[in-house]
């Protein structure tokens, strides 16, 4: 059997589909733990009619996504597969926003430079102040 | 576990173990049955192209696929755990049954 190797590109902004024919969003962020380099987790991006069903809370600019571990995932092809139904799904995963679950990923350390001094600024000397003083 | 989104991963610089450039991680190529990322498309860069004795193409970037059982550490940047020499020695030879680096 021939080995099945797709592009990141290629699976993200896939449909999610379930077990009741539900289409509930899109694959977002994938997360992968380099340890092993097994992918741990993607970013499901809710669609806005499930966003009530699924019980998150709709955000007017930010999308809304649910952490989707990739144990849960049936097959892969044009769309994802999911095992389950919306109320399953409802149940077993916590909705999150994306910059939670960036901040869930480990990320690198930052070196934190300190702000370069600010140039001194000469104040300004009145007329008066740049006549050389009399002696 | 260090967890990563492939995102934060994406542009990250490549370095082989005597300090030299190899370029910029561009994409993956994932397993979506097993869920395990295969290989990491790296762009070349041009003094690694030469290093590398890659064939330079005018129209597309250089690219090639490095496996991750040669990646020794993932940080803000990655580190590879062979030389360039060894690179070049991996990509000059035919196809092994496990497949470190490779050329596009």
């Amino acid at each position: 059997m021939a080995m099945t190797i797709i592009k990141d590109s290629d699976l993200v902004g896939k449909h999610v589909i379930l077990e009741d024919a539900a289409d509930v969003g899109t694959v977002g962020d994938i997360y992968v733990d380099v340890y092993d380099w097994h992918i741990t987790k993607f970013d499901l991006v809710v669609d806005k009619k499930y966003v009530e069903r699924l019980g998150v809370d709709k955000k007017l600019i930010r999308r809304t996504t649910l952490p989707i571990k990739t144990h849960m995932v049936r097959a892969v092809g044009d769309v994802v597969h999911l095992s389950g139904n919306v109320e399953e799904l409802r149940k077993s995963t916590r909705a999150v926003q994306p910059h939670e679950a960036a901040k869930e990923a480990h990320t690198a350390p930052t070196v934190k430079r300190d702000r370069p001094e600010e140039p001194k600024r000469y104040q300004h000397r009145s007329s008066d102040e740049d006549k050389p003083s009399k002696l | 576990m260090a967890e990563f989104r492939l995102v934060d991963i994406k542009g990250k610089r490549v370095f082989t173990t005597d300090g030299l450039t190899v370029g910029q991680v561009v994409r993956f190529e994932l397993d979506p049955v097993q869920w395990k990322v295969r290989s990491l498309v790296v762009k070349v860069t041009d003094t690694a192209v030469t290093s590398l004795e890659l064939k330079k193409s005018l129209i597309t970037s250089n690219e090639i696929l490095v496996g991750k059982d040669i990646i020794k550490s993932v940080g803000d940047v990655l580190n590879l755990n062979v030389s360039m020499d060894m690179l070049k020695a991996q990509l000059a030879a035919p196809t092994s049954k496990k497949t470190v680096v490779s050329k596009r």
